[in-house]
């Protein structure tokens, strides 16, 4: 069990090439939709809104979520890959695990305080198959009725005390 | 008609101003009629067919070749093409007095005198390019280890009055120099093809140290460097200086790295130079095994699965940005792969509270590995 406090590290000075973040984002989809992670399925149809995607999530085989599908909604500003994308599971089935909040938010530190740009939707993909692979009993966060009534919209928001770091 | 397949030389002797590229299907030059000189560029897609065969001249050729248009398309060959628009011209000439748009006496003899000396010194598949009424040209020289060496110079419109002007070379600054001497186009390329044949063992030495070693800098090894960065140990790197001209002088050494490394290795190296001296049999990458008395040189491993492909920016992704020098490799952890451009990095380190920047650098965490980093800021950032 570790314990952190979060402290945002990001301060606002951004100086912004807009083309050049935007051709990182097209690049990764094209490579997501090209070689997905495992269980993981990209739509090559992200709308015309490139800072908005939905990507969906296979639970694996062998695990608590086998059979079990899920999407995912990534969130980018203009900031980024300075800035982590907005992460959260959507829509009727959320997966029920210590680290994912009812409302789709997900505790996972590299979406906040253990973010860098050298991180990518892939990478990001890949930890949350693992998290969820790695689960060995089905159950939401301790204190799940409480955040998910009291949380800002945005789980980024959100001052994360990071439950443990080995899910 | 009868296509023979000595056409391209036939018309290569009636018509010295015209060159043609490796599969003939653009021929570019001027075209005689008395003592004047076309500008003509045609493009024969299916030579020695004429099939879709199309050509660009200045408007007044044009307008005296338009009425004739039905009598081109029924040419079945290229020299009977050729001929076929010198006829019209010659005919069009003796009624009209000359227009404007026509060359210059300067010019055409700035062309010739170009075409004369590029024929005297060099085989036409050499030449790549001719441009800008001949004042560009672009050469090409490959040597005997299969490297392909590009040469792109410019010369006044008084050539052979005035200065060659080298636009584009990769060739250490010390030829270059050298090069930047010489008055005619002929002489040029002699010298160029010459420092190239000399240059040839000194690449080799490179190319092997490249295979055997972790080169740091240049990232990208060009023609021109003549140093490398290597590593040596982890704590540890080395810039050597090549006097490419001169293989039996060892090169200079720079040590870089942890004061406490720097000073051990180079009490090792200057130590057994004296000893046993740098020995010319064996090759760079031996030597300085034996001299840092170090089992071998760290090669480059990467055990990190790369995002994108060698040479991108870990942060844009990307490689070539426009006035940004390429990624290079800013972590010293040896293990990590990263490559950043300059102005990401930066970008991303000052963004992040708890790195601590200095006047002229700022440090903080390689995004990748996380190993401990800095870098220099510029004067814009």
């Amino acid at each position: 069990m570790a314990l952190r406090f979060s402290k945002s590290k990001h301060n606002t000075k951004v100086i912004l090439d807009g083309e050049r973040w935007e051709r990182r984002l097209q690049k990764e989809l094209m490579s997501l939709i090209k070689e997905p992670p495992p269980g993981v399925v990209v739509d090559s149809d992200q709308g015309e809104n490139l800072s908005l995607w939905t990507i969906k999530m296979r639970g694996a085989e062998g695990t608590l979520y086998e059979g079990e599908n899920f999407t995912l909604q990534f969130k980018f500003s203009p900031k980024y890959p300075f800035d982590s994308p907005e992460v959260t599971f959507i829509g009727p089935n959320i997966p029920v695990h210590p680290h994912v909040y009812s409302n789709g938010h997900i505790c996972l530190s590299i979406l906040t305080d253990d973010w860098s740009p050298a991180l990518s939707v892939q990478t990001v993909c890949l930890s949350i198959v693992s998290m969820l692979s790695s689960c060995k009993e089905k159950k939401r966060p301790p204190d799940n009725s409480f955040y998910v009534k009291t949380c800002n919209k945005n789980p980024k928001k959100t001052k994360w005390w990071y439950h443990d770091d080995t899910v | 008609m009868v296509i023979t397949v000595q056409e391209p030389s036939v018309i290569c002797g009636e018509f010295p101003s015209i060159l043609h590229n490796e599969d003939y299907t653009i021929w570019e030059g001027h075209l005689s009629v008395e003592v004047n000189q076309f500008k003509i560029k045609m493009f024969i897609p299916s030579y020695p067919l004429m099939t879709d065969a199309s050509f660009e001249c200045t408007p007044y050729i044009k307008s005296c070749l338009q009425s004739h248009v039905d009598n081109l398309k029924k040419c079945k060959t290229l020299l009977n093409l050729l001929y076929c628009i010198i006829h019209i011209i010659k005919s069009k000439l003796a009624i009209a007095t000359l227009p404007k748009d026509l060359w210059n006496g300067n010019m055409v003899k700035l062309s010739h005198t170009v075409l004369m000396e590029l024929e005297k010194s060099l085989s036409k598949e050499n030449v790549l390019e001719i441009k800008e009424s001949f004042k560009t040209v672009k050469l090409k020289y490959n040597d005997i280890d299969g490297n392909e060496h590009i040469l792109l110079f410019n010369v006044t419109s008084e050539y052979p009055k005035g200065n060659i002007n080298i636009l584009e070379i990769d060739l250490p600054l010390e030829v270059v120099e050298s090069l930047a001497k010489v008055n005619t186009i002929g002489q040029l390329y002699d010298l160029f093809k010459q420092s190239i044949d000399s240059l040839l063992p000194f690449w080799r030495i490179c190319k092997n140290l490249d295979e055997k070693s972790w080169v740091v800098e240049p990232s990208k090894p060009q023609k021109r460097d003549v140093y490398r960065r290597i590593l040596i140990s982890e704590y540890l790197s080395v810039v050597l200086t090549f006097n490419p001209f001169d293989l039996s002088s060892y090169p200079d050494v720079k040590f870089l790295g942890s004061m406490k490394a720097v000073a051990e290795g180079k009490t090792k190296y200057i130590r057994n130079l004296e000893l046993f001296g740098w020995k010319e049999e064996v090759d760079v990458a031996e030597n300085l095994i034996h001299l840092f008395e170090i089992e071998k040189l760290p090669v480059k491993v990467s055990t990190y699965e790369t995002i994108g492909s060698e040479n991108e920016c870990y942060i844009c992704f990307m490689n070539t940005i426009e006035n940004e020098e390429p990624p290079s490799k800013w972590c010293n952890n040896p293990q990590c792969s990263s490559w950043y451009h300059h102005s990401c990095l930066v970008q991303w380190l000052q963004m992040v509270v708890s790195c601590a920047e200095l006047s002229d650098h700022i440090s903080g965490t390689c995004p990748y590995c996380g190993e401990k980093l800095w870098c220099q800021l510029r004067k814009n950032d």
